[in-house]
């Protein structure tokens, strides 16, 4: 659920995005504004199907063998690493 | 170093340090500037790990007292490239194996805490048939939440072009010889057919990509706002998602004129085998270090020259020949041949700030030797270059040189003046000999059997 959450929170955070005007520069490559904001949008994206995908495989997993532990357990092994968006 | 004396003009724009040359050796100074990312990069075991797998060119580091001072951090000598190539004189699976190879390296530098700061197709050459990242620099430790710095320089150098070559023509890779920093988004978006917005891949990296550039392309002024949050799941999904992108791009090749070539030659079984068997024994006088196939198709005497120990650069002009030779380097694991795309009557040029931030072809190396095989008539004939300049240029390239005449009583030479007055009265074997004994001394000069053709060796005078 928490990632649900995160996912949530990040997907509004790059709604806000496309209302920026403006990045930083920080390198001694010019990144160019419009291609951080599609690259924010695509990697939110990405990040919400790969959680979305964790999720789905995990109640497809619950409901074809609901007792199993051991699936259950591996599921927990394959759980996608923490953001370190927080 | 400060005043960059014999520093390359390719490393310009790089301020953590560059490339110079001293007694013809290529060294790389790291300013100090760069330290914090060099020592993560060789502690994080990221250096290991990439030079382990061939994907990053190793270095030694050195003690260089005369030049080093202040504003010298290290200075590394990277292993040797044996000949420099440019992402216009790749093939179309050459461009695809260099964009994986840069996007896989960005995804084990992520893994290591690091990311690449650039993702320049220059940075990338083939040393022994593989890709492999030459810029050390290029790595800096990855700040927490901070979004890709180099994902536009991807798009503009391989994604795009790529695409071109793929859903449009494979002769789009020239472009990239136009646009010094890659294929403009705007313009990739505007050749490619609206079918390919269809594609959730290419409909977010150039379609969307390029309206995101137009929109916000007006911004600017004082305003800082801050930049977007990405995190290492979605970065990773980014990579991810320019993989899948990269990775659909097919080109199916078309049965080409050239790639056909020895099938549809006029040569019977036996000259073909006498032809191989002369060209090997010619070789075996010169002893060449490294060859130049010039118009080499899909490389079988490359491969001669390649067997007998020679590093060799195999040019031809059509990108069919040129895939064909490609796959064959990787199919068979061929680590002695670099096959590039060039039209020799226009060979890649300087180019970049000053003409010289990517060398013309003559300046990247000088062969031992030279081939130029079932060539002359083309470039004599179908392209009216004067025998006397073909000469000249290829006693300027460098080296010995194997060369075939073909004469006009060949069958080949015939169909190209069936359809035009025959204005070429030098073009003959005496005035062939007579030409090219102006710069060249003949050793050798044998004809082949079963043909009209005849082969010569030549040392340069």
């Amino acid at each position: 659920m928490l990632i649900t959450v995160r996912t949530l929170r990040l997907s509004l955070s790059v709604t806000a995005v496309f209302g920026m005007t403006n990045a930083e520069a920080f390198a001694y490559l010019d990144p160019g504004t419009g291609s951080f904001v599609i690259q924010a949008l695509i990697a939110a994206l990405a990040a919400a199907a790969l959680t979305a995908r964790y999720y789905w495989q995990r109640l497809s997993d619950f409901f074809r063998d609901p007792f199993n532990r051991k699936s259950s357990e591996k599921q927990e092994h394959d759980e996608p690493e923490p953001d370190d968006e927080s | 170093m400060t005043n960059r004396e014999g520093a390359l003009v390719a490393s310009f724009r790089d301020p953590n340090g560059f490339v110079f040359r001293k007694d013809g050796v290529l060294y790389r100074q790291i300013n100090p500037g760069y330290r914090a990312h060099y020592e993560r990069l060789k502690d994080s075991g990221l250096y290991d790990k990439l030079t382990s797998d061939c994907r990053l060119v190793s270095h030694e580091e050195t003690e260089l007292r005369e030049v080093m001072d202040a504003d010298t951090y290290r200075i590394i000598k990277p292993q040797y490239i044996p000949f420099v190539s440019y992402p216009y004189e790749w093939c179309f699976s050459a461009l695809k194996d260099a964009a994986l190879a840069t996007l896989d390296i960005q995804l084990d530098a992520i893994g290591h805490g690091m990311t690449l700061k650039d993702a320049s197709a220059y940075n990338i050459q083939f040393l022994h048939g593989c890709p492999v990242l030459i810029d050390t620099l290029s790595f800096e430790i990855r700040i927490s939440g901070k979004p890709w710095i180099a994902y536009r320089q991807f798009c503009q150098h391989f994604l795009a072009p790529l695409v071109l070559m793929s859903r449009v023509d494979v002769r789009l890779s020239q472009l990239l010889r136009t646009n010094i920093d890659g294929v403009p988004l705007d313009l990739a978006s505007r050749l490619l057919p609206a079918s390919t917005r269809l594609r959730p891949s290419l409909l977010f990296h150039v379609h969307l990509h390029a309206a995101s550039q137009k929109r916000h392309a007006g911004d600017g002024g004082a305003k800082r706002i801050r930049q977007p949050r990405i995190s290492e799941r979605g970065m990773k999904g980014l990579i991810s998602s320019l993989r899948t992108a990269v990775a659909n791009t097919i080109w199916k090749t078309p049965r080409t004129e050239w790639r056909e070539y020895y099938g549809n030659t006029n040569y019977s079984d036996r000259a073909t085998d006498e032809k191989a068997a002369i060209v090997s024994q010619m070789l075996a006088v010169i002893g060449p270090r490294n060859v130049w196939d010039l118009g080499a198709n899909t490389g079988r005497y490359s491969r001669i020259a390649a067997d007998r120990g020679a590093s060799v650069v195999s040019f031809d002009v059509d990108p069919a020949a040129v895939e064909a030779n490609y796959r064959q380097i990787k199919a068979e694991k061929e680590t002695k041949i670099l096959a590039l795309l060039l039209d020799l009557t226009n060979p890649s040029p300087g180019v970049g700030w000053g003409n010289r931030e990517r060398q013309p072809i003559h300046e990247r190396g000088r062969p031992d030797a030279i081939l130029a095989l079932a060539l002359i008539h083309h470039l004599a004939i179908s392209n009216n270059v004067p025998l006397d300049y073909v000469a000249s240029w290829f006693h300027q390239l460098g080296g010995a040189l194997v060369i075939e005449f073909v004469p006009k009583s060949d069958s080949k030479v015939a169909d190209m003046l069936a359809t035009r007055p025959d204005i070429f009265s030098e073009y003959n074997r005496q005035d062939f000999e007579r030409i090219f004994s102006q710069h060249y001394r003949i050793e050798q000069a044998v004809d082949i059997p079963e043909s009209e053709r005849s082969l010569y060796l030549m040392l340069p005078k």
